[in-house]
């Protein structure tokens, strides 16, 4: 055994031999070295993690004094130092650290992380990539910094996202961090491998169930890939365990609505803690959802604070001009979209209800010439609307009889592709009916019955803008969890819509 | 902040200058003289760091009874019970430094020094050549023991022989001509588990954990270290341990490192096994007896299976400082407690906040358990030094979570639309009455404002045409050079301040020319600040935007080949120079050759 026997007589205090704290100041150059088993380095690390910086740095203080093995000392220094924000001070300690075990993993990370910190990213990814040579063991910490690294330094090279995912993947392996799946299942996000990025987030909620921020994530993405009903399901039980997340509530109420179920997403927007200071999505989608019930004012009130918030957003702006469109305000729905109309030149739905709108303001000259970019844009042909409008207009207004056969042929053979809904076919048969024979019925009876369809063609149309709404709405969310990138990202994916 | 209050305790003490700083792992509960009078034990943590020895301390409510001094700072203090002589009397074992103190009916009785880590050879060989070598040759093998080893991994001696100045070294090194070289490894932390039998008062084994990452299991009765085991196949400092069951049939051991690693040890393991990595270390971690989960205080409250599987977490509204678990059998739940750093105390059961009070100053010990005659106590230790101690009452029901603060946010959640005025709906009514009206108003205001606008850009630009500049404030003239054959050109601006004494700042440079036309590569320059008298010269290239045939644009004229030249001040709206410099027409050999 070699345990030493002594008995001890009463007081303890003889024995004291590696305790002199006492001693310190009587030989100010040779140094008092207490024996290695009694420094206090647990005593250090506990208070670091309770987070008494003033004690630990006395504590420092004290033991530099008492001992040549300053490694673990000068370590936790620069930590102190690096959470106070002297990230300088913070690297010399942690370079000091290094001259007493120059292949320690742990100082270079912690090197690494300091010039990540002071965004010297070029040399913290050298610093990292020696860490990972000098590894004993597999360390998620700094596979993660490799990754997120090498992503901040080749955003364009294709070869380097490998290693990227690479790293993250082998991050994960060894660490299971929640924050490397949410960053891995990101990356493919916006590859729009949505399927890769699903089997992450479902892999990361058997580390932590129950999280909200994950299971409202799965939820979005489920939608990216319209399996609606799994999306509600993760939603729903992201909710249940926190019933106050916005993200989530704007999720469940967009699926909602798209179901039709205007008083149910009503309802769950109001859960929406400090609803007035949210984003525009829901603002935006209230609006909608107003709309819906026919309450116009209420609708124009949302969609306006939406615009107020976010100015430039093209659906805010095509949704408040139809709703205003409905209120039979055209000035205002002019303004609207003519808005929309230069935010994207290439619309062609915009190009029609401004066309329809500046012909209910009685100038038909360029309500023709609207009409004619709405169907010489490229987009046309998703919407056959477009052609039918466009067709009664010819026949209502330019008295072109040609003309409107000929656009309500292409109706007709866009029909045939898609399925069309029933109203647009019963108001084409009008349209059919009158075109070569009866020019002779009343005028106003025509007119009449162009306003109705039209008005029926906007709701039909404002359904559309609602779905596709609630879509953009989602792909907002998530970018809200990457802020840096919102606005490109909402851009880049209402462009898929 | 509001006090809270909570109703199912009662205030038994709360001694303000008990002057006791200490931390959970040194303090602990027992039956010291088998009285059924349970007493506190607690070893202080001198966190003063005055050189002032530790001291030993057993409480009987808030009169210390036994006060003794440890030889130096405490890491953990455990009571355990060694054999099964009746009267049952525990023995108290403090770990300080590299050795533990065991205490018997609070006398010293045994003091163990845990076994030297391995030496290096080279090391041995280096020392043995001291005593043998002459003083010159001192400094060249102390230069080899320096540079072949890390300092950590050096005995004390040779640290202590680093450290001496040169004249010292040779008595040093007389003095320890034999040495017993030894490098101990610090106890961190300790705790107990059963030998045999899993009941209250029946023999326990300790084990122990040290810097070194080593933990041994041993057996008080002999003080003979039953099984050796390695923390984890990779570095892992121990730094909290938490165990249960009993040696002779099953136990596990939960170890928290300062890497942030979790490892579990069971029986008959030679080395731990990671189940979970934590972003950042715990600061407090417990396996629960009850139902054998590990909860862990990090930035959050984390519950973990022994598989290392996260069963779930809850963030905490502020830093934690420790954690004790409570165990109320009668009530039939285990809740877990938890000291924030602002003073609140928190209670959960499982994810539910079931109690909460708030106390003055943070807490840096707790320790729940039978207290005096008492069976459920709970003992909070502030960093300022105050004693508490709180007794569940029988009534205490911890089956409702506590309400926070929800209730009256709730009744205001009705969408508050923005309202809109009467205005509003009047104007609405007038729009869908006369829209065309009100669009053609707005259309042809619209024009009008253009052109008043167009209007005015043009008036300043013809004002400020000249090579002089007006303003009183800042004269300049302007001379303008066109060098080159073409299709290259390289225009030569001077700019020449000729007021007497004024130095002119902010100054920048803007060349406008058809973009059709010419290519200049820098349209805008910002200038240093003119000094009188010394003119500053500024190089632009311009260049003639060819056709792919290498012609000249075909709406290019002798008229309309024009740079137009802005010297323009910061916040001033109107350019202190509008001048046009006429390019010259290119050579027209020159442009076969580009």
């Amino acid at each position: 055994m070699n345990s030493v026997h002594f008995s001890v007589n009463g007081n303890t205090n003889q024995n004291a031999v590696n305790y002199t704290l006492t001693t310190i100041a009587e030989k100010p150059k040779t140094k008092v070295i207490t024996s290695s088993g009694s420094n206090l380095n647990w005593l250090l690390h506990k208070m670091y993690l309770i987070g008494d910086f003033t004690f630990c740095k006395k504590l420092i203080e004290q033991q530099m004094e008492m001992t040549l093995n300053q490694e673990f000392l000068l370590h936790m220094k620069g930590k102190i130092l690096r959470e106070e924000g002297h990230f300088q001070e913070a690297l010399k300690c942690f370079k000091r650290t290094i001259e007493f075990d120059s292949k320690n993993a742990n100082h270079y990370k912690e090197i690494g992380k300091t010039l990540f910190k002071l965004q010297k990213y070029n040399q913290s990814l050298e610093i990292f990539l020696k860490a990972e040579s000098y590894l004993e063991a597999p360390d998620y910490e700094v596979y993660h910094y490799i990754a997120d690294l090498l992503r901040l330094n080749a955003k364009h090279s294709k070869a380097n996202i490998l290693d990227v995912k690479e790293y993250f993947r082998r991050s994960i392996m060894c660490g299971k961090q929640i924050h490397t799946y949410k960053t891995l299942a990101n990356i493919y996000r916006k590859e729009k491998d949505y399927t890769k990025a699903i089997e992450l987030l479902e892999g990361s909620l058997s580390v932590a169930p129950g999280n909200v921020e994950i299971l409202t994530d799965l939820g979005i993405m489920y939608l990216k890939i319209n399996e609606v009903d799994r999306a509600y399901e993760k939603l729903q039980e992201a909710l249940a365990s926190e019933a106050k997340h916005t993200n989530c509530i704007l999720a469940v109420g967009a699926i909602q609505q798209t179901r039709n179920d205007i008083d149910l997403a009503l309802n769950t927007y109001k859960n929406m803690p400090n609803i007035q200071n949210e984003g525009f999505e829901i603002w935006s989608n209230i609006g909608l959802c107003f709309y819906r019930k026919n309450k116009l004012i209420a609708a124009v009130s949302c969609l306006k604070k939406a615009l107020w918030l976010c100015p430039l957003n093209y659906n805010i702006l095509y949704n408040l001009g139809v709703v205003l469109m409905t209120a039979q305000q055209f000035a205002s729905a002019f303004q609207c979209f003519v808005s929309a109309v230069t935010l994207r030149p290439e619309s062609a739905e915009s190009f029609m209800m401004l066309a329809i709108c500046l012909y209910y303001l009685n100038d038909a000259e360029n309500a023709q010439v609207a009409f004619r970019k709405s169907i010489l844009s490229s987009d046309a042909i998703k919407n056959p609307l477009i052609y039918l409008n466009y067709s009664i207009f010819c026949l209502e207004c330019l008295k072109n009889v040609e003309e409107s056969q000929q656009y309500l042929n292409n109706f007709y053979n866009l029909c045939e592709t898609m399925k069309v809904p029933n109203e647009y076919m019963q108001i084409a048969e009008n349209v059919l009916v009158k075109l070569p024979s009866s020019m002779l019925l009343p005028e106003i009876r025509h007119t009449q019955q162009i306003k109705e369809t039209k008005i029926l063609n906007m709701n039909d149309e404002d359904d559309k803008s609602t779905t596709a709404f609630n879509d953009n709405d989602d792909d907002d969310n998530e970018s809200g969890s990457i802020e840096s990138k919102s606005v490109e990202n909402a851009a880049a994916d209402d462009d898929l819509v | 902040m509001e006090e809270k209050k909570s109703s199912h305790w009662l205030d038994a003490l709360s001694d303000g200058t008990a002057g006791l700083t200490t931390i959970s792992s040194c303090l602990t509960v027992c039956d010291l003289r088998c009285d059924s009078y349970y007493k506190l034990i607690a070893a202080e943590v001198p966190l003063s760091l005055e050189p002032k020895p530790a001291r030993l301390r057993v409480y009987k409510g808030n009169q210390v009874v036994n006060d003794q001094a440890l030889p130096g700072f405490p890491s953990s203090v455990q009571s355990l019970y060694i054999d099964e002589i009746e009267p049952k009397m525990p023995i108290i074992a403090v770990s300080v430094g590299p050795s533990i103190l065991f205490y018997r009916n609070m006398k010293p009785y045994f003091k163990y020094t845990m076994p030297s880590l391995m030496i290096e050879p080279l090391e041995e060989e280096i020392w043995k050549k001291l005593s043998v070598e002459r003083q010159a040759n001192y400094e060249k093998l102390i230069n080899d023991l320096k540079s072949t080893m890390n300092i950590s991994q050096m005995s004390t001696l040779s640290q202590k022989l680093i450290s001496l100045c040169e004249s010292e070294r040779e008595d040093f090194i007389r003095e320890n001509s034999e040495p017993k070289l030894e490098r101990l490894s610090g106890i961190v932390c300790m705790t107990t588990i059963f030998k045999n039998i899993e009941e209250e008062k029946e023999p326990n084994c300790l084990i122990i954990a040290t810097e070194a990452s080593d933990i041994f299991i041993m057996d008080p009765q002999n003080f003979s270290i039953l099984h050796e085991a390695r923390v984890c196949s990779f570095k892992a400092t121990p730094d909290l341990i938490s165990a249960s069951g009993s040696y002779q049939n099953d136990f596990k051991i939960i170890i928290s490192s300062r890497e942030g690693s979790i490892c579990i040890l069971r029986k008959g393991w030679l080395e731990g096994r990671e189940i979970v990595k934590l972003e950042k270390p715990a600061t407090s971690m417990s396996l629960l007896q009850i139902d054998q989960t590990i909860v862990v205080l990090s930035n959050s409250l984390m519950c973990y299976s022994k598989k290392g599987k996260m069963l779930w977490s809850l963030n905490m509204p502020e830093a934690v400082t420790c954690l004790t678990p409570v165990s109320l059998p009668h009530l039939g739940v285990s809740l877990v407690c938890i000291a924030l750093s602002n003073g609140l105390v928190q209670f959960y059961s499982h994810k539910k906040l079931v109690d909460e009070f708030q106390i003055n100053g943070s807490v840096l010990a707790m320790y729940f358990g039978k207290l005096g005659l008492e069976e459920q106590v709970l003992v909070l230790v502030t960093r300022n030094g105050s004693l508490l101690i709180k007794i569940l009452k029988r009534t205490a029901d911890f089956s409702k979570p506590i309400e926070t603060e929800d209730k009256h946010e709730e009744e205001s959640t009705s969408l508050s639309i923005p309202k809109k005025s009467k205005i509003f709906l009047e104007q609405m009514e007038r729009e869908r009455e006369n829209a065309a009206a009100i669009h053609n108003i707005f259309q042809s205001e619209l024009w009008r404002m253009r052109l008043e606008a167009a209007k005015v850009t043009v008036d300043i630009l013809r004002t400020g045409d000249s090579t002089f500049s007006g303003d009183l404030q800042t004269p300049l003239k302007l001379l303008a050079q066109v060098d080159g054959l073409g299709p290259d050109f390289l225009l030569t601006l001077t700019l020449e301040n000729i007021s007497a004494t004024k130095i002119i700042t902010n100054l920048a440079i803007i060349l406008h020319a058809n973009p059709n036309h010419y290519k200049i590569e820098k349209m805008y320059a910002e200038l240093t600040p003119l000094v009188p008298g010394i003119p500053l010269v500024a190089d632009f290239t311009v260049r003639i935007q060819l056709t792919s045939e290498n012609t000249l644009p075909a709406d290019m004229t002798l008229e309309n080949s024009i740079v137009r030249v802005l010297i323009v001040k910061e916040k001033l709206a109107k350019p202190l120079i509008a001048s046009t410099v006429v390019m010259p027409q290119p050579e027209l050999q020159m442009l076969g050759t580009v």
